[in-house]
């Protein structure tokens, strides 16, 4: 018995779209897949990034592919959108695939496989930037049960990657000739080039980073304010981290504190963590005051951080922030 | 001073509001981010727009300008009043900034981020800062 992540109703059966959202809630299905697209490692080039899809972290095993695998640099493109189809079906290697070359019969299909069992599958690349609609599964579900009816012992699939938010949906069939669905998420994402790879590895490292600059930060403020007995510290609010570089390497959005400083139960000083990635600096912080909101910044070294305060009047001007600068806010408040 | 710092200042107030909401915890701060979120795609675009109004205009009126000149090279400026509506604003960039390769080149690369914001919230890191980006933008147009 296959889990199925999703399951689909042709559209002819169904009707209003409220019973459209339903039909793509996870069900456990007696049908077979053949073969089990759900446990494919799939290593494709979008036109920068190189993704390597596969089952999500429950079922994940050791990765058959690697940067080192991925050999070939291609010429970087300005915009992923442009080239990731071609990207994908020049690049495309599938861990259970023994050759994969471009479609020679099936009209609107893209890579002819084979797998290690023999057997042929016939596949259809779609790219976008969101996840495949109701209506992106109408047609293909025709098509594909016409092909698997015409040809001989092949199989026909349907791929849908997901190139803004790293998702592949292979839509096939099953004994039964239902649909069927398997989502493949990104274990590794890098990008190469003459020089260097960068690695989704170096995103995660650069974020777990930067937490613990914040929580250092703020362990020292909450010493520097010992000698202020009217004043308590909490650091129970936080705010989403989603940075631009995590999305396109595919590392999970983040919590992050805000340390409050408060007299009572009010407010006087929020320092809320603004952004990592900016030009000049290692990250900012805001601390918002009853009087405005003045910007924190790390213009240290990596491993040493050395967080600068910015003018009221100048953003090119700082001063450093220790316990005289936080006294002088406190102070202020 | 342009449309631009009237923008500017806008923004500073109204983010400046917002950030006084995040400090007095007045609702989730989820919500509040989001807003800020919001408030920095909108005027990011906002600016651009104004920049582009006025990069429109001083392409216009230099074009005009020399399209008066009675030399060989006014047949070419009258040329391009001719075609004006077709000029992009790219090209309307290469005129203004044609001794400011720098300026020009960041421009470029600008624009090319540009309509991503627009749709999906993408601010580049370079205009991570609203505030300060709006102000580059005023200086840009004060060497107009």
């Amino acid at each position: 018995m296959v889990r199925l992540l999703d399951r689909w109703m042709p559209l002819k059966h169904v009707s209003a779209s409220p019973i459209h959202k339903q039909r793509h809630e996870p069900t456990i299905m007696s049908g077979e897949v053949t073969p089990d697209p759900s446990q494919r490692q799939v290593m494709v080039n979008l036109g920068n990034r190189t993704v390597l899809f596969g089952p999500s972290a429950a079922l994940r095993h050791v990765s058959h592919f690697a940067p080192e695998d991925d050999a070939q640099v291609l010429p970087p493109v300005a915009d992923e959108r442009e080239v990731a189809e071609e990207r994908i079906a020049r690049t495309l290697r599938v861990s259970e695939f023994e050759s994969i070359r471009p479609a020679s019969e099936g009209p609107g299909f893209d890579i002819e496989a084979i797998d290690r069992s023999g057997r042929k599958i016939l596949i259809d690349i779609k790219v976008r930037e969101r996840d495949p609609k109701p209506r992106d599964f109408d047609d293909q579900y025709r098509r594909l049960q016409t092909m698997s009816s015409s040809q001989d012992g092949a199989v026909a699939e349907a791929w849908h990657f997901n190139i803004e938010r790293l998702k592949l949906v292979i839509m096939s069939l099953d004994k039964g000739g239902m649909p069927a669905f398997s989502t493949l998420v990104p274990l590794d994402v890098w990008q190469r080039t003459d020089k260097e790879i960068f690695r989704r590895q170096q995103v995660v490292e650069r974020v777990e980073d930067w937490v613990r600059r914040i929580d250092q930060l703020y362990s020292d403020i909450q010493s520097w304010l010992v000698s202020h007995h009217d004043l308590k510290t909490e650091r129970t609010r936080k705010t989403l981290m989603s940075e631009e570089l995590m999305q396109k390497y595919a590392v999970p959005d983040r919590e992050l504190p805000i340390l409050d400083i408060l007299r009572g139960n009010e407010s006087l000083l929020s320092f809320v963590p603004r952004a990592l990635y900016i030009i000049g600096a290692r990250g900012r912080i805001d601390i918002i005051s009853t009087s405005g909101t003045r910007l924190l910044i790390d213009q240290g070294v990596s491993g040493k951080p050395d967080w600068r305060l910015v003018s009221a009047e100048s953003r090119r001007e700082t001063s450093a922030f220790d316990q005289a600068a936080l006294n002088v806010l406190v102070v202020q408040q | 001073m342009s449309k631009v710092d009237e923008t500017r200042r806008a923004y500073d107030k109204l983010a400046s509001l917002l950030d006084q909401e995040i400090r007095k915890r007045s609702g989730t701060t989820a919500d509040l981010e989001q807003f800020r979120r919001s408030l920095d795609v909108a005027f990011y675009l906002l600016g651009w727009a104004q920049f582009e109004y006025l990069v429109r205009k001083e392409a216009e009126d230099r074009i005009e300008t020399n399209a008066r000149a009675h030399t060989l090279d006014g047949h070419a400026w009258r040329y391009l009043k001719e075609n004006m509506k077709s000029l992009s604003v790219r090209r309307r960039l290469d005129l203004l900034f044609h001794a400011d390769a720098k300026a020009r080149a960041a421009l470029d690369r600008d624009y090319d981020v540009r309509n991503e914001a627009a749709h999906d919230y993408k601010i580049p890191a370079e205009a991570r800062d609203i505030s300060d980006w709006l102000l580059k933008l005023e200086n840009l147009v004060s060497k107009f």
